[in-house]
């Protein structure tokens, strides 16, 4: 049967079908093998701005993504869009972002604005620099809207950073001061020498978590072809 | 920072891409295009990025890191993909060999960790195709097309005390205020005396209402009076209708050019078009307080040394203005060195009042910078004084005694007037013993500087100057053993990471770009042309001669005269960019703040230095 739905009304029965998009972005979805090499996927570097920290409460306000071919950035591939939020943006969100009810108020709407992000996500693998909570505000809008999560697997270069520098610093010949580093997106990329972007600014964090994932990747592979499994293996050593 | 329009936001390879030459004077939506099909890859240190038998797809440019071009042994690289070499952030490799790339493909390694932005090579072709400039960017890295002139930002016309008054005052400012005027119907004889009265020019013709209908100039009634004209005529049967104006906001410039292209000599200034003054040629020429003939005329009328002093603290002003006005750091090097001669035989003739004339002719020889034309403004006037007392030992005492008190006096007068440095000295006699080469190129070039000495001045008894040899020659063979020791160091490569890179591939201890680009050049060109026994001080005209007569290739030469105007001009640059401690030499810039423009035009330069260097290696230049 067709979903008779409005945007934003909760669905009061069990559970919903699942909405166009979301079944486009499911199918387009492959199952991943993990043996693949990184040189044949393809990633999509994603940055969100948002309102707070708490998908329940708060909204994303713009959505920043760029592509990349294997370990190639792809600069002419790029996705922006800002995201008229259901309720005001507070103000101590606006001063970091910079981005206001005014300016917001000829925005696509969350739902609008997520479908088209799915479009152009496709079969890729999402990177992002603590990339739990952009999921988080993703899989929130996507399970109101289109009734269910989004299932591309995610990188987190933060995950990476942490890996990557643990076996640096604890390694022999470390300095030992990772107690003392900071993890955050512009401090790596200060750290590693990385080409700065515009602090705060949805597709400008977004091509910095890609040079990121550029960078730990091919370091964290020391120049082997490096498999997607191994590369979870390696984002994972840090919590064990 | 506020979100932009996403349709309109900056591609941030677009956004690194206008940065880096040649792309930065591109149309945007063009440099968009050209982004849009880029790819950014990162390379590991010591990865391999490509191989001599794979052609690149890519035109590559670096974004973040270096790396170093080497062909296998037994290929020859054109320059400036040149075997060994190296690219730093903001430069490009990978070229197709019309656009001054190398013949075939070179291996390309990253010296470190590196991220590179790839252009596709057919949308780089066709827009360099497009846009000459960038092609002549890569082919010709030092000629004007290539873009090597300062950016507008640095050529804008300077500030008022710096700049051509042509283009820095306006035509408000030079007028003189108040306006001279009879009313419609006075006749000639009094539109005359109102001029006598008043010592101007030229009066208004106004009507009642105080409307400006015509003006009546001196040459007016100059006509009137030859062609019998009665004096009681009124004003309007001569004045000419309606006055030229111009607004006191246009620059002086415009005035002389309405003045010369409409053939008066009388602009009516008003202020939103209501008359307050007159500008006159006079006016126009009475202000022309920076151009370096008006310094010059200047410098020649001083009364006395603290004239001369003031007027010395204009020297850098010009140079700046000059320089801003497109003149090469060659061509104010020239001014330069003439206004410190003026300077010169003024101070001179001013001292001799105090001190009396000296008992013997003496000829001030001016050498070094200043012996070559090439003086740029922190310079100093080196000088050598040489008495000519004929041989006769009463004489010459007399004249040691002389000049023994008359030099520390024009040396304090020197001083003071900023022409000298404590690298510049003033000595008594020029004594080809004290030349030697010990194998520093340095020394050796200081010590042979007297080998550009010109006599500037003569004092004392005895007419013009004669037209005796100024240095003392040397046997060829002395000076072809200088030369070789000259050639024995390679000039460096380029400059990467801050430093100067070595063709060896090792770094150089100290960050001189003097001593490694211009000096070497200048004292090449020297030992060349005083091995062939060309009698010219400059060093462009010294390589001039050496092209002309053959002892050196036509390129050679043009490469070494456009690599000595660039480094030069960069200094020059630094030096109008630095503060005005005079006496001090001023410091280079900080390599690591060098842009992507410099470092390429430096890589081209020394690639001439090179180029110079190798042909003067030829078994024909040894001893």
């Amino acid at each position: 049967m067709a979903a008779m739905r409005r945007p934003g009304f909760p669905w009061p029965f069990g559970s919903r079908p699942i909405a166009a998009p979301l079944a486009a972005h499911l199918r387009a979805q492959p199952g991943r093998d993990r043996t693949a090499l990184l040189e044949d996927l393809s990633f999509v570097a994603v940055d969100t701005e948002l309102t707070g920290f708490d998908p329940r409460r708060h909204a994303m306000v713009a959505i920043g993504a760029v592509r990349l071919r294997g370990l190639t950035l792809l600069p002419g591939e790029t996705f922006f869009t800002l995201v008229r939020p259901s309720r005001d943006v507070p103000r101590d969100a606006s001063l970091i972002h910079g981005l206001t009810d005014a300016a917001l108020a000829d925005a696509p709407e969350t739902a609008e604005a997520l479908a088209a992000f799915l479009d152009f996500l496709g079969p890729a693998i999402v990177v992002g620099h603590h990339v739990e909570l952009d999921m988080a505000f993703f899989n929130a809008a996507s399970r109101r809207y289109f009734g269910g999560e989004l299932a591309a697997p995610c990188i987190d270069t933060l995950r990476l950073a942490l890996a990557y520098e643990e076996k640096r610093q604890m390694g022999p010949g470390g300095q030992g001061d990772f107690e003392r580093m900071h993890f955050d997106l512009a401090s790596l990329c200060r750290r590693y020498g990385l080409p700065p972007f515009a602090a705060h600014d949805a597709l400008g964090d977004a091509y910095s978590a890609a040079y990121l994932f550029l960078y730990l990747a091919r370091k964290s592979a020391r120049g082997r072809p490096l498999t997607l499994g191994g590369l979870w293996r390696s984002g994972r050593l840090w919590w064990r | 920072m506020q979100a932009r329009d996403p349709s309109r936001q900056p591609e941030a390879v677009a956004a690194f891409l206008a940065t880096v030459p040649p792309f930065d004077a591109i149309p945007p939506a063009e440099l968009a295009a050209l982004a849009a099909g880029s790819q950014v890859a990162f390379y590991l240190e010591n990865e391999r990025i490509s191989g001599p038998e794979e052609a690149l797809d890519w035109v590559c440019c670096v974004q973040r890191g270096g790396v170093r071009l080497s062909a296998p042994a037994g290929t020859v690289c054109s320059w400036p993909d040149a075997p060994g070499d190296v690219r730093g952030e903001g430069e490009c490799f990978g070229l197709p060999a019309d656009l001054g790339g190398p013949g075939q493909a070179c291996e390309v390694r990253a010296l470190e960790d590196t991220f590179l932005v790839r252009l596709p090579r057919a949308a780089f072709v066709a827009l360099a195709r497009r846009h000459p400039r960038v092609a002549a960017y890569f082919g010709d890295a030092l000629s004007r097309a290539a873009g090597l002139e300062r950016p507008r930002r640095e050529a804008a016309c300077p500030g008022r005390d710096d700049g051509d008054y042509l283009f820095t005052r306006r035509a408000g400012e030079v007028a003189s205020h108040g306006l001279v005027c009879v009313a419609r119907g006075t006749d000639l004889r009094r539109a005359a005396g109102v001029m006598e009265e008043g010592r101007v020019g030229s009066v208004l013709v106004r009507e009642a209402s105080g409307a400006v209908i015509g003006i009546v100039t001196d040459r007016d009634l100059r006509r009137a009076v030859a062609r019998g004209i009665a004096l009681s005529a009124p004003v309007e049967t001569l004045m000419s209708a309606p006055v030229t104006a111009i607004d006191a906001d246009a620059p002086c410039f415009d005035a002389l050019i309405r003045m010369t292209g409409e053939g008066f000599r009388h602009l009516l200034v008003t202020v939103d078009g209501n008359p307050v003054g007159m500008v006159t040629a006079s006016d126009l020429l009475l202000s022309h307080g920076r151009s370096p003939m008006a310094l010059l005329r200047a410098v020649g009328r001083a009364g006395d040394a603290a004239d001369l002093r003031a007027l010395c603290r204009g020297i850098r002003p010009l140079a700046a203005a000059l320089t801003a006005r497109g003149a090469t750091a060659i061509a104010v090097g020239g001014i330069v060195a003439l206004l410190a001669e003026r300077v010169l035989t003024r101070l001179l003739a001013i001292l001799e009042k105090t001190c009396g004339p000296p008992p013997a002719r003496c000829r001030w020889l001016a050498y070094g910078a200043a012996g070559r034309r090439e003086m740029l403004p922190d310079a100093g006037l080196a000088l050598a004084v040489v008495a000519e007392d004929g041989g006769d030992p009463i004489i010459a005492r007399a004249a040691r005694t002389y000049l023994a008190a008359f030099v520390p006096l024009l040396e304090e007068e020197l001083a003071a007037c900023g022409l000298r440095t404590p690298t510049t000295g003033l000595c008594l006699g020029v004594d080809p013993a004290a030349l030697r080469g010990d194998g520093d190129p340095l020394t050796l070039e200081g010590s042979l500087e007297a080998f550009d000495a010109r006599v500037v001045a003569a004092t004392g008894p005895g007419g013009a100057d004669g037209p005796e040899p100024v240095a003392p020659g040397l046997p060829r063979e002395i000076f072809l053993r200088l030369l070789a020791e000259l050639t024995a160091h390679p000039a460096p490569l380029g400059i990467y990471q801050g430093r100067l890179m070595e063709r060896d591939g090792s770094f150089a201890p100290i960050f001189d770009l003097a001593a490694r680009g211009s000096r070497p050049l200048v004292a090449m060109a020297r030992l060349a042309a005083l091995v062939e026994g060309i009698g010219e001080t400059g060093t462009l005209a010294r390589l001039e001669c050496l092209e002309q007569g053959g002892h050196l290739p036509e390129t050679i030469c043009r490469a070494a005269r456009e690599a000595l105007i660039f480094f030069e001009g960069e200094r020059l640059g630094w030096l109008l960019a630095a503060g005005d401690i005079p006496g001090e030499r001023h410091g280079e810039p900080r390599p690591e703040t060098l842009s992507p423009r410099r470092r390429h035009g430096c890589r081209a330069a020394f690639a001439a230095v090179e180029g110079l260097r190798l042909a003067l290696c030829e078994p024909r230049w040894r001893p």
